[in-house]
């Protein structure tokens, strides 16, 4: 089966189920995010600064949070971004609890990064993830969450301000700021020869 | 004018970078700490306990490790305040998650706190967004790269990297069909096929698209797509799914 049909057989499962089970037990949704999504909340985590010690317990915290307020959650915008913004708080709050801690986060991430990867990734795409993650860590959390639902989660800026409570304008800026800090945190980590 | 800099964007990097599949077991041992606290009423007690595959390892690892997952977990949540403070409205949700660990009362489906909404609905929206093409063309915020916008790398062929960052886009648009986001979805096709109108996966970009545009009703644009991919790739495997995704959506 190729994978275009996969996807048709899975989204015509999805419509199906949808329409015969609509009043379904709404305690399965809770359970059908936490398994989708737990994934991209693992990594959006990692990508704000959280240690990978306390990663499992920061993606509770935040599954707690999405439990608290999905009754408040729009439902015409992306699931996906409304996950994200709560990432982000809780990894705010996070690294200010981490401040008191005197963890050193920044030092921390870069030994760890990926290492479910490692088996099937080559030496440069490692060393390519590393240098992401670490240069990551150098910018501000407040641009970091800009930039990384931007240019790596793909949402457009307008929703980026949406969903991070920003100001277009100030959306916008953060975003210039924190692709200027990226690529001057990741050249400098990189040397002036790339990542040879 | 480019500098050397400019072909080596670092950005690139970082829009290549991949998802990394958490360590085994993450998923299970988050699953049991939610399982102990008033989220576990859904989660853990409730849907998962009965009919997903998730909700047996759950119980299992709450039986093998919850000792070792208590001692982990005493260090996060009992900081400062247990972030009760500094979460303002949404430290209720912990401090109600901390009374229901520490109660070590079994959670029953009954205790599920309130209706929430169903899968199916969680992300639909009937009308479609505004292209996200023209959006942030219009923003100029994101500057496609150009062909010669390579990470200088150690000796490693070109097409290597290319792959992958396709592969990474296309990733994230299956993540997003996963949890009936089209319009997500979209947004990841058009940025591939921005980034890469004529790469390695155009074929399978195209195949989804089509299929992402049937599953938001622009039957019209998934028609066109659907001629075009005909003509395009006449020999892919793919037409089957191509052709039975624009029937599904013919009149009888």
């Amino acid at each position: 089966m190729t994978e275009s049909s996969a996807l048709a057989q899975e989204r015509g499962g999805r419509a199906e189920s949808a329409a015969s089970e609509p009043a379904a037990d709404p305690r399965l949704d809770s359970s059908a995010i936490f398994q989708s999504e737990f994934r991209h909340v693992w990594n959006s985590l990692r990508r704000l600064g959280v240690h990978d010690r306390d990663l499992e317990d920061v993606a509770h915290e935040v599954f707690i949070r999405v439990h608290a307020q999905l009754p408040l959650f729009d439902r015409s915008r992306p699931l996906g971004a409304w996950l994200f913004g709560i990432a982000v708080g809780v990894a705010a709050n996070y690294r200010r609890l981490a401040r008191h801690r005197k963890i050193d986060l920044v030092g921390a991430l870069p030994e760890h990064a990926d290492p479910s990867d490692q088996a099937d990734q080559g030496l440069e795409r490692r060393e390519e993830s590393r240098l992401v993650h670490a240069a990551l860590q150098k910018v501000p959390l407040e641009q970091r969450a800009v930039l990384v639902m931007h240019e790596l989660e793909g949402y457009p800026i307008p929703e980026v301000a949406v969903t991070l409570g920003l100001g277009l304008n100030t959306a916008y800026s953060r975003l210039r700021l924190g692709r200027e800090a990226f690529r001057t945190a990741f050249r400098r980590l990189a040397g002036p020869k790339g990542l040879r | 004018m480019r500098t050397r800099d400019d072909r080596a964007d670092p950005l690139e990097s970082l829009r290549r970078l991949e998802d990394a599949a958490p360590p085994a077991g993450a998923q299970e041992r988050v699953l049991a700490l939610l399982s102990a606290s008033s989220f576990g009423a859904v989660v853990g007690g409730g849907a998962l306990g009965g009919n997903s595959p998730l909700g047996g390892a759950a119980a299992a690892v709450t039986g093998r490790s919850l000792r070792q997952l208590a001692r982990r977990f005493a260090t996060w949540s009992l900081l400062p305040l247990v972030a009760g403070i500094v979460i303002g409205a949404n430290g209720r949700a912990l401090l109600g998650s901390e009374r229901a660990r520490q109660a070590s009362a079994p959670p029953t489906a009954t205790a599920a706190p309130r209706a929430l909404p169903t899968a199916a609905a969680v992300p639909q929206t009937s009308a479609p967004l505004p292209s996200p093409t023209a959006e942030i063309a219009a923003s100029g915020v994101v500057d496609p790269p150009s062909p010669s916008d390579k990470l200088v790398l150690a000796p490693k062929p070109i097409s290597d990297d290319s792959l992958a960052s396709e592969r990474a886009v296309l990733d994230r648009a299956r993540q997003k069909l996963a949890v009936s986001e089209p319009e997500h979805a979209l947004q990841f096709l058009e940025q591939h096929a921005r980034r890469y109108p004529n790469g390695k996966l155009a074929e399978e970009r195209e195949a989804m698209l089509i299929n992402v545009l049937v599953s938001l009703g622009r039957v019209e644009q998934a028609k066109a797509r659907g001629a075009a991919f005909t003509k395009r790739f006449p020999a892919s495997l793919m037409l089957i799914s191509v052709k039975a995704a624009l029937a599904a959506n013919q009149p009888e």
